[in-house]
């Protein structure tokens, strides 16, 4: 079968001693800064992805899919030790996994979460390699009319399961789409809001804005509270969960590793709504639901699973028809730009090694994470202890040199600094910065779509809705839109979003 | 009516679309908006630049319909001084290197919060830019000023 061969061949390239060591390297950095209370796959990838510049593009992606998981991983941990989720996939995490730390369980949280996240991981990769190449059949058939709809309709699905209001998630996305013109309009020549700035020229760059609003903004939030705060941890006794946590936690991995492998794939998927999904469905169906907020086993398990799976089939959307369906798949994205592989259909047969490479070293990295995690669980603890005066100006530093070693010039960190004053002002705004690095990736594409769609059709407006699978996918579009702005939906949407919140 | 518009989130989210939309259009008027046909280089931006003034109004909306949450003030201090701190750093790592450059953005960034301690200053910037030095410059080679007058 096609594709055992396919796996082969990316297990041949994934195990090579190289390739190994990158993705060992990924997961061992990923962790370390995801622990870190506050700093979530986002913020982490945009710190380390300027050292992956220098590498080629298979253990550079190889690198950053093993940054993703050990940052997601690194998160979960701290969020089961000292109740700091770092980000929203780890929030459900914290609910029960803080409270079985306090009673004294904490080695067996911390040893469930790895545990659902290994077993999660080879499920829903085998998920991504069986389903990447019919993907790609279909996407291939698709001209720009195509694209253009299939694009819109993932802003609107990120935009929509994105937290806070809808209307300034669009908001958000618009401005990234506006950002995105900046620099030389590829198909006129002609300079877009350049103000005759050289480095302008050729657009912002990416990793400075994600910086900006991920990494400065959140120093900015924080610095006035954190500085002199102590961090209070749980000890870690054994680490071996008992036969009745084993018992109540298989079934849980299970149904969060289905759930989360789903939800992955669906444009603006992603962790965080995974997770949460998946808690409230082990509540609903579990047989005492009065144990959930007090340490019940299967609220780790299932969530984690999620979340897990739902990291490695984002990675679907992203590969096989180059639209990302959330941030951390926008900075995977751009890193794939920058190493010139345009993201989409066509990766799959022009570049098998690469593309099947990464899918094998993603269940590397998942083993790994637990060879990793478990014994060196003590030294992680450490680097959470560690006081967060120490830690900022660690981040600010490594992201300035990051920045700088870009292009080796500094004007990549006045960008980011501006971002980062503009992020801080965002986040007290109460909107949210990832659709507005969605918009910032896809739009030159969309642009791009657009405008050969219209000259094809030579100014006809109406293809978008005259091609079958363009309408269907404007019509779910639409539909996702109108089910958001129905007052039911929407009330439940905000109290899912007021859960998380809490 | 007004001040609570404006220290209201929605009400701020608004006047920032609003701005950026009308920013790209007065920034952009120049450029050619050819046709559907032949979409100029003004074409996408003026469509988002239009869309987003709309967004802004529709936020602005909300923010008179719903109630104002209490905002707290801007840390004013932590968002100078981290800012700062990381553009003089920018402009003394291209100029003078590293050795100078971390140590004064670690500084620097220590007025964000609290009462400077200068032991702890010292500490973390001698510590920082060996870490740097280590990591960046022995470890992965790169190309970064050390030190240069």
């Amino acid at each position: 079968m096609d594709l055992f061969a396919n796996l082969l061949l990316g297990f041949g390239e994934a195990i090579s001693p190289m390739n190994l060591l990158y993705c060992f390297l990924g997961v061992l950095l990923g962790t370390a800064i995801g622990v870190l209370p506050g700093l979530g796959p986002l913020a982490t990838i945009s710190m380390l992805l300027p050292l992956t510049y220098a590498l080629g593009p298979l253990p550079a992606l190889i690198m950053l899919a093993g940054i993703y998981y050990g940052a997601q991983y690194g998160g979960s941990t701290t969020a089961i030790l000292v109740n700091l989720p770092g980000e929203s996939s780890s929030v459900v995490t914290a609910i029960d996994g803080y409270q079985m730390a306090r009673k004294g369980r904490a080695g067996a949280a911390l040893a469930i979460a790895a545990l659902a996240s290994v077993f999660a991981g080879t499920v829903s990769t085998a998920v991504v390699a069986a389903f990447s190449p019919a993907l790609s059949e279909v996407a291939l058939t698709f001209g720009s009319v195509e694209y253009f709809s299939l694009m819109v309709l993932g802003l609107i699905a990120a935009v929509i399961l994105a937290s806070g209001t809808l209307s300034k998630a669009i908001g958000m996305v618009l401005v990234g789409l506006m950002l995105g013109c900046i620099g030389i309009d590829v198909s006129s020549g002609i300079s877009r809001y350049t103000f005759d700035v050289l480095e302008l020229g050729s657009g912002l760059e990416f990793v400075a804005i994600a910086m900006g609003l991920f990494a400065f903004a959140d120093i900015v939030r924080n610095v006035g509270d954190k500085a002199d705060a102590p961090t209070r941890l749980h000890a870690i006794t054994s680490l071996w969960p008992n036969r009745q946590e084993m018992r109540d936690a298989a079934p849980a991995a299970v149904r969060g590793t289905l759930l989360g492998s789903l939800l992955g794939i669906l444009p603006g998927g992603g962790a965080a709504i995974s997770s949460f999904s998946a808690y409230t469905l082990e509540k609903r169906i579990s047989k005492r639901p009065e144990t959930f907020g007090h340490g019940a086993v299967a609220g780790v398990a299932g969530p984690e699973a999620a979340n897990n799976a739902a990291a490695q089939t984002s990675f679907i959307p992203m590969l096989t028809l180059g639209i990302p369906s959330n941030g951390v798949m926008a900075l995977m994205m751009g890193a794939m730009m920058i190493h010139n592989i345009a993201p989409g259909p066509q990766v799959i047969n022009s570049n098998p090694t690469l593309f099947w490479g990464l899918v094998t070293s993603m269940w590397i990295g998942n083993v790994m994470l637990i060879l990793l995690n478990l014994p060196l669980v003590g030294i992680w603890v450490k680097l959470i202890s560690v006081p967060y005066r120490f830690l900022y100006p660690a981040i600010l530093m490594f992201c300035i040199i990051g920045l700088y070693s870009i292009q080796n010039q500094i004007f990549e960190i006045i960008v980011a600094a501006v971002f980062g004053a503009v992020g801080y002002f965002l986040i007290r705004m109460r909107c949210e910065p990832a659709p507005l690095l969605l918009g910032f990736i896809l739009g030159p594409m969309l642009e791009e779509h657009l405008r050969r769609a219209l000259l094809l059709s030579r100014g006809d407006a109406t293809v978008f809705i005259t091609h079958p699978i363009s309408a269907v996918l404007l019509g779910i579009s639409v539909l996702l839109l109108l089910t958001v702005l129905l007052p039911g939906i929407r009330r439940k949407r905000e109290q899912v979003f007021a859960e998380e919140d809490t | 009516m007004l001040r609570t518009f404006l220290r209201n989130p929605d009400g701020q989210s608004a006047i920032f679309f609003i701005l950026v939309g009308t920013a790209g259009l007065y920034f952009g008027r120049d450029l050619p908006f050819g046709s559907l046909r032949q979409m100029g280089a003004g074409f996408f931006p003026v469509c988002i630049g239009v869309l987003l003034i709309g967004i802004g109004m529709l936020v602005a909306v909300q923010a008179f319909r719903f109630e104002a949450e209490a905002m707290p003030k801007p840390d004013w201090r932590a968002l100078f001084a981290i800012t700062a701190a990381v553009v003089i750093a920018a402009l003394l790592m291209a100029s003078v290197g590293i050795v100078i450059a971390i140590p004064a953005m670690v500084a620097i960034a220590a007025l964000s919060a609290g009462r400077p301690r200068i032991a702890a200053i010292l500490g973390t910037a001698s510590g920082l830019t060996f870490m740097a030095w280590a990591i960046f410059i022995f470890g992965l080679g790169l190309r970064i000023p050390v030190l240069e007058f």
